[in-house]
C-alpha cells in the first residue's frame, strides 16, 4: 500500500525549528489539499519529505510504502515513487531539458530507454500539456516563463509516474487556460489512482482537482484535517476563525530584516559580526 | 565538413574549413596568414606539438579557431593579430592531464578589430595547469571578451590568468574577462586573475571570476527525480563546459569531447 505516515516531524533549518510535530497520514490515491499561511512550514514538510540537504530533521519519522522514507538519499525517495512538484524550479544552464529527462526516466529502468521510444513519449507527453516541443532542447528550465517553468514540472511527473505527487504551488504562474491544462493532467492520474498532496493559496485549482480531504498546517503543525469544504471556507473567509473556533494563534512569518541599510557603511558592520 | 590540411611552416590561406595537426608540425614555429576578406573555420588538433603558433588575421576576415587539448602540454604559446574590421572567434578546449601551460596573446591592431575568445578546462587528479590569454586593445573601437570555465577535482590546480589592456588612443573600446570555475574536492585548489590595465578614460570594461562549489539547489533538482547524485554531477558539469562545444562543427568532435569529460569526471 502506498501510504505516507508521517509522525511528529520536526526540522530546522540553520538552527531555526519549522516543523514542531508534524502528524499526517496521506492513502494511496488521495488528493489531499495542504493548506495554511506563508512561513508556517508546507513548502518544508515537502523539502524534508524528498531530502532537501538544507533541512535538519531532529525528530521523527516518515514512512511510505513500509520504507523509512528519512534513512534513503533524494534519488532513492524519488525511485520509491516520491515526486516533488516545485514552486521554485531551478534554471540549470547547459542542462539540456531531454537529456535530463531521458536520464530521470532511465535512473528507474534496468535497460535504458530507447532514443525513439523516449521520444514518442516526450513528443505524446508535451501535446497533452500543449507545451512547446522545442522546450525539450533547450537548457534546463532557462529562460522558461513562469507558466513554462511549473507544465515543465508536470511534464516531468507525467514521465516519471510517481505514486505519490506533492505539488507546491503549481498554480501559480498559470494562466486560465494553462490552468485547465494541468488539472487535466492531475485528474487523469487520479482516475489512474495516483494520490496527490498540493499546496495552493486559491480555491480554484481546488475546485478543478476535487481534493478528498483539506489539511491546514499552522505554527509547524497540522491544525486541522478534515473535508474539502476547509479550504472553501478559507478562500472566502481567510484563516482567522482558526484562532476564534479553535483558539490557535497564529504566529507572524519571522521575516528577518537586512542589517545593513542604505546609508550606512556596509564593510564596518560585516566587520564587526565577524568580531 | 571536409577540411582542408595545413602543413606548411608559413600559409596563406583564403576562405574555407582548414585542419592543423600539431604532430605533422612538431617542434616548428608555424604562421599563418588569413588573406583580406576572407571567412575561414579553422581546427587545431596536437596543439602540443607546435613550438609557437602566430596567426595574422588580415581586414575584413572573419575567423573561427576550434583548439582541442587532449594530452599534455607543458608550453604552449599562440600569438594573434587581428586587422582592421576582422574578427576572431576562439575556442580552447582543454581536457588534457597532467599538464597545461597556455600562453595566447591575442592583438587587436587596427580599429574595428574583435575578438572572443572561450576556454573550457577541466582539471582532475594530480594535474597542473595555467590558463593565460591576455587581449590588447590598440587602436579604437576593438572588441575583445574572454570567458573561461574550468572544473576543479580531486588534487587538481587550475590557474586562469588573462590581462585585458586598453592601450591610450584604443576609444570606445570593450574589454571583458570573465571567469567561472567550479570547484568539486576539499583539496582542488583554483585560482582566478582576471586583470584590466586601462589607459583611456572612453571605453566599456568589466571583469568578474567566480570560484565556487557546484550549487546545491542544481543537485537537489536533478536528485529529486532519480538521477543519482555521479550522474547528477556528469550532467551540471557537462552542461556548464556545453558553451565550448559550440566551436566545433562537426558532431562526431562534439561527441569525441564530450566522451573526454565524462571519461576525465
Amino acid at each position: 500500500m502506498s501510504v505516507l505516515k508521517i509522525t511528529n516531524l520536526h526540522a530546522s533549518v540553520d538552527g531555526k525549528e519549522i516543523l514542531k510535530g508534524v502528524n499526517l497520514r496521506i492513502n494511496e490515491g488521495e488528493t489531499v489539499a495542504l493548506l495554511g499561511p506563508n512561513g508556517h512550514g508546507k513548502s518544508t514538510l515537502f523539502n524534508v519529505i524528498m531530502g532537501h540537504p538544507k533541512y535538519q530533521v531532529t525528530e521523527g519519522s516518515v514512512f511510505f510504502d513500509d520504507q523509512d522514507v528519512l534513512a534513503l538519499s533524494t534519488d532513492e525517495r524519488s525511485k520509491l515513487g516520491l515526486f516533488l512538484g516545485m514552486q521554485l524550479p531551478s534554471e540549470i544552464p547547459g542542462v539540456i531539458n531531454s537529456d535530463f529527462l531521458k536520464a530521470a526516466v532511465n535512473a528507474r529502468r534496468e535497460k535504458p530507454i530507447t532514443t525513439y521510444n523516449f521520444y514518442k513519449v516526450l513528443d505524446q507527453a508535451t501535446k497533452e500539456l500543449k507545451m512547446p516541443f522545442d522546450l525539450a532542447t533547450r537548457s534546463l528550465n532557462e529562460g522558461f516563463s513562469g507558466g513554462e517553468k511549473k507544465r515543465n514540472e508536470i511534464l516531468q511527473m507525467e514521465l516519471l509516474q510517481p505514486k505519490l505527487a506533492m505539488l507546491d504551488e503549481i498554480d501559480s504562474g498559470l494562466d486560465v487556460d494553462a490552468m485547465q491544462v494541468v488539472a487535466d493532467v492531475i485528474k487523469k492520474e487520479q482516475a489512474n489512482g495516483r494520490g496527490f498532496l498540493v499546496i495552493s493559496h486559491y480555491a480554484r485549482l481546488y475546485d478543478l482537482i476535487n481534493p478528498t480531504r483539506a489539511v491546514v498546517m499552522i505554527n509547524g503543525r497540522i491544525a486541522l484535517d478534515g473535508g474539502p469544504e476547509i479550504f472553501k471556507r478559507i478562500d472566502q473567509t481567510g484563516y482567522e476563525f482558526i484562532k476564534t473556533e479553535y483558539g490557535i494563534e497564529i504566529e507572524k512569518e519571522d521575516i528577518e530584516m537586512n542589517k545593513v541599510s542604505i546609508g550606512t557603511c556596509a564593510v564596518k558592520e560585516s566587520i564587526k559580526k565577524d568580531e | 565538413m571536409n577540411r582542408t590540411a595545413i602543413s606548411n611552416i608559413k600559409n596563406n590561406i583564403k576562405s574555407g574549413a582548414y585542419i592543423v595537426d600539431g604532430l605533422m608540425l612538431s617542434n616548428q614555429k608555424v604562421s599563418i596568414e588569413i588573406e583580406v576578406n576572407s571567412t575561414c573555420d579553422i581546427l587545431l588538433n596536437n596543439i602540443k606539438d607546435i613550438l609557437e603558433l602566430n596567426i595574422n588575421i588580415n581586414e575584413d576576415s572573419n575567423v573561427t579557431l576550434a583548439f582541442l587539448s587532449e594530452s599534455e602540454m607543458k608550453e604552449s604559446n599562440i600569438n594573434i593579430n587581428v586587422k582592421h574590421n576582422a574578427s576572431l572567434v576562439g575556442y580552447f578546449a582543454d581536457f588534457s592531464n597532467k599538464t597545461l601551460n597556455l600562453n595566447c596573446k591575442v592583438n587587436l591592431l587596427e580599429e574595428g578589430a574583435s575578438c572572443s575568445y572561450k576556454v573550457a578546462s577541466l582539471v582532475a587528479d594530480d594535474d597542473r595547469k595555467v590558463v593565460d590569454v591576455s587581449i590588447d586593445h590598440i587602436s579604437p573601437r576593438t572588441y575583445g571578451k574572454f570567458d573561461c570555465f574550468g572544473i576543479c577535482k580531486d588534487d587538481g590546480k587550475l590557474t586562469v590568468l588573462g590581462t585585458s589592456h586598453v592601450f591610450k588612443g584604443a576609444v570606445k573600446s570593450n574589454a571583458q574577462q570573465n571567469c567561472r570555475i567550479m570547484v568539486f574536492d576539499e583539496a582542488s585548489n583554483a585560482t582566478a586573475k582576471p586583470i584590466l590595465k586601462i589607459d583611456e578614460n572612453d571605453l566599456v570594461a568589466s571583469h568578474g571570476a567566480v570560484v565556487g562549489k557546484i550549487n546545491d539547489e542544481h543537485l537537489f533538482y536533478l536528485t529529486s527525480r532519480g538521477i543519482s547524485e555521479e550522474t547528477a554531477k556528469e550532467l551540471i558539469t557537462l552542461g556548464y563546459l556545453n558553451p565550448i562545444l559550440e566551436g566545433f562543427k562537426e558532431e562526431s568532435l562534439k561527441e569525441h569531447i564530450s566522451s573526454l569529460i565524462e571519461r576525465r569526471m
